[in-house]
Parts: C-alpha cells; sequence; structure tokens
C-alpha cells in the first residue's frame, strides 16, 4: 500500500493483485461471499445499501459485489472526502454460455470460431508461426467446426 | 474468460454530496508474465507442448522455482485482455454510477490524471493514447468528474462529462505493479508532473541508476515503490528530461500487534488471501508535495 500526502488530495494506491479471491480470480457466479461474512459486517454493508445507494440489500449479491460495495463504504466517509483511492487490482473469472436460450450454440462462441478461423488463415502464412502451433489451430478449428456446424 | 481491472474511488462526504463521477474502474488492457500463475506442482507441462513446441525459457526456468508463469504468455499469439467484453458490459457499469477509463486518462478536480497497471505502463498505453490521439486529430474523449451545487435539495450533484485530453499532459500518473518499474519512456507527465508507482513484489524504494545500454547511457529506474516528478529541458544544445525521485518517505507495518496471533482487524480479514506470517503489509506514506501547475 502506498499513500502520497498532498494538499489539496491524498492518494492510496495498494499494489496489483490486491483482490483474487482464495481461489486466485473471484467468480461472477460465487456468492460463499455470503456465508463468510460476519453478522456484524452483514450488517454493515445492508446498512451501506440503504444509506448511500438508496436501495435494500441485495441477497444475490457476489464476491465481486461485496468488494466493491465493501470499498464504496469505506470512502464514502468525511474523512476521505480529499482521497483518491486506486485499490490495486481485482481479479475475476465468468463462465461463458455455450448455448443460448434457443439450444443454438452462442454468437460469442461463434465469433470464437471465426477468430480461430482467422488465427488459422494467419499462421498459416506467417513464416513465424511453428508448424505444432498450426496444427494445434487447425485441430482447434477442426473441434470447434464439430461443435457448431450442427447447430448454424 | 477473466476480468482484471482497478478500482479507483474519490472519497467523498454523503451528507455533501452524492457518488456520481466519483467511481472509476480501470480495465488492464495487457496481460502479463505473472497474470495466472500456477505453483509447479500443480503445473501439468504437456498441457502446452502442443502449443509452444520446444522447451521454452519459462519451462526450464521451473525446475528452479515453486511457482510456474503463465506459460502461455511465450505463445506468439495476442497478449491482450478481452476489451469487447468490457464494451458489453459498460452501460451497466456506468449504471451503477462507476465510469470506465478506456484510455488511461481521467479529470479529478481539475487534474488530469493517468492510472496504468502494471505491463500496461511498459507497454506504454497512457503516453501511445496521448500521440495517436495528436497523430489522429484529437478524436478522443476521456472523463471529466464536475460537480454541480443543486439548491433544492442543497447538496452537491457529481457528473460526468468528457473532454479532450489536454496538451499539458498529465499532473498526476498512478501505477499499480507486481515486479513493474516505471519506465522514462512511458512517462507522459506535465511540466513538474510526478508519478507514483507501487510495486507489491518489494518494499524497498526506488532509486534510478545511469546505466549504458547499447553504448548509450540514459537513466533507469529500480523499483519497488516509486516517486518521481519530471521536468524538461530544451535549449539550442540540450533537450532532455530530468528526474527528481522523492525521498522523503516512511514505511509503516499494518498489524496491530506484531505478536498477537488473534489480531483480527488485519490478520482475520487477509487471512487465505494472503500470507498472514511471511509478509506484513506494508503503507509507505510520502511527504506532501506540491501538485504540478498548468
Amino acid at each position: 500500500m502506498n499513500l502520497l500526502t498532498s494538499h489539496p488530495s491524498t492518494h492510496s494506491i495498494p499494489s496489483r493483485f490486491f483482490f483474487r479471491g482464495q481461489d486466485g480470480a473471484y467468480s461472477f457466479s460465487d456468492t460463499r461471499a455470503k456465508s463468510k461474512m460476519s453478522q456484524r459486517e452483514r450488517e454493515h454493508v445492508k446498512k451501506y445499501w440503504k444509506k448511500v445507494d438508496g436501495e435494500d440489500y441485495d441477497p444475490d449479491c457476489g464476491e465481486v459485489c461485496h468488494v466493491l460495495k465493501g470499498l464504496e463504504a469505506l470512502v464514502a466517509n468525511k474523512k476521505y472526502k480529499d482521497w483518491l483511492f486506486l485499490f490495486g487490482t481485482v481479479i475475476v473469472s465468468e463462465s461463458l454460455p455455450q448455448e443460448d436460450q434457443f439450444g443454438k450454440t452462442s454468437d460469442r462462441l461463434t465469433i470464437m470460431w471465426l477468430e480461430t478461423t482467422m488465427h488459422c488463415f494467419v499462421s498459416s502464412h506467417s513464416r513465424h508461426r511453428s508448424q505444432t502451433i498450426r496444427l494445434f489451430v487447425f485441430r482447434l478449428c477442426v473441434l470447434q467446426l464439430r461443435s457448431c456446424l450442427p447447430r448454424i | 474468460m477473466f476480468y482484471n481491472f482497478a478500482p479507483v474511488y474519490r472519497g467523498y462526504d454523503p451528507e455533501e454530496t452524492d457518488y456520481y463521477g466519483k467511481r472509476f474502474l480501470v480495465p488492464k488492457r495487457y496481460l502479463s508474465q505473472i497474470d495466472f500463475l500456477t505453483p509447479v506442482r500443480l503445473f501439468n507441462a504437456s498441457t502446452i507442448k502442443e502449443v509452444l513446441g520446444e522447451e521454452t525459457e519459462q519451462q526450464k526456468a521451473l525446475q528452479q522455482t515453486t511457482m510456474a508463469h503463465n506459460p502461455f504468455f511465450e505463445a506468439p499469439t495476442r497478449k491482450f485482455y478481452d476489451q469487447d467484453v468490457w464494451m458489453e458490459y459498460k452501460d451497466e457499469i456506468t449504471g451503477l454510477g462507476y465510469t470506465m477509463l478506456e484510455y488511461d486518462w481521467m479529470i479529478l478536480d481539475d487534474i488530469t490524471f493517468t492510472i496504468e497497471i502494471c505491463v500496461d505502463h511498459f507497454a506504454q498505453t497512457a503516453i501511445n493514447t496521448y500521440m495517436a490521439d495528436n497523430v489522429l486529430g484529437k478524436p478522443t474523449k476521456i472523463p471529466k468528474s464536475v460537480e454541480t451545487y443543486d439548491h433544492h435539495a442543497k447538496k452537491y450533484t457529481g457528473s460526468v462529462e468528457y473532454v479532450r485530453i489536454p496538451d499539458h499532459m498529465a499532473q498526476l500518473s498512478l501505477v499499480s505493479s507486481a515486479g513493474m518499474t516505471i519506465e522514462p519512456k512511458a512517462l507522459v507527465l506535465a511540466e513538474q508532473g510526478t508519478i507514483l508507482l507501487q510495486d507489491g513484489e518489494s518494499d524497498r524504494y526506488g532509486s534510478m541508476e545511469w546505466i549504458s545500454e547499447c553504448d548509450w547511457f540514459s537513466w533507469h529506474f529500480k523499483g519497488g515503490s516509486q516517486h518521481v516528478t519530471r521536468s524538461a529541458k530544451l535549449t539550442n544544445t540540450d533537450i532532455s528530461f530530468m528526474y527528481h525521485v522523492g525521498k522523503d518517505w516512511e514505511q509503516f507495518g499494518i498489524w496491530d500487534e506484531l505478536e498477537d496471533l488473534a489480531d483480527v482487524t488485519w490478520k482475520g480479514h487477509i487471512n487465505g488471501t494472503f500470507t498472514t506470517t511471511r509478509y506484513e503489509p506494508k503503507i509507505t506514506m510520502y511527504a506532501p508535495k506540491e501538485i504540478a501547475k498548468v
């Protein structure tokens, strides 16, 4: 953590990777944070939501939500009104859906497949790409082609 | 899909104003070698063999360490975090009162800031934005936090407006890093502007050395925490930048009581996420310094 005391503003910079969770990255879908909170912390967050956001506490608030809400609560304080906080970095993972609501492969996967095809094209025309990379990307293309074609 | 971003906040008194224009998210643009570290005991080299081919320096180094860097960093492919997905979330982020710093530039309290995350600084994202914007005729707009007084509510209300990047460059640059030092060529500071870099890998205080590289002497900065002010010199015979490394600083440990294993105020909160026995997190506090006038 790092502080510069400078009129009129004070800056606080924790280092990178400051928030990354016990598994190396938080998960957007993970709501374990709720169960890990003490009763006192839960009451504090609830009170904050009402006071600053004017909203009722969202029981589905996950790990990232709690990190951000906690930081928001911290800075909403008269004594920090001349401070700027750079709270290191937060690392989060998200599982992307592979199918849309109609059972089809999602656009995102299709786009990924197209990008992979482009990689295939680029790599096969590059002198610097190794044969193994070309083979790998090609196999990836074929694999994705198999999964995409029946549904497109 | 992974997201890597820095949450940035300006403190405020809720009785006087609201949070609009005071919450920012800075997405990390480039992938670092130390993103996605894997303990060697869990690292399976065969999963990357097909992509990377021959044994890499990374794999050779594995025999002497306990932590494997991201092996795909050495693959000749794109090394960016996905920026498109941030664009998809932009409206939602805005709805939550956050402003996204897409170009690592912002204006707050009429002070021009750049904020870079580690290797983004090495990749010169802030100065490249400035240069590219100039070349393209200055189409880029960056967020500026503004406040207006609401006579009805009898308090200030914050908002964000978008303005051009100021010609004078940044008065303050901030870098949150882990193993990255200040790069002189990446500085985009106004005259007497200051850069602050916090290195999470080192608790040493930053310094600078006059080193020869390819028969050419220049200043090189050494980590960890760094606090540097830059000024420019322009004469008929000399065009150069001068650097002043701040030396008035002090470090404080954050444990309330070192011998108290039940120190719940700090140790309890970070236990499980960080080691609570090997390294004590420290706060580095610098002496007050005037912000560059423009």
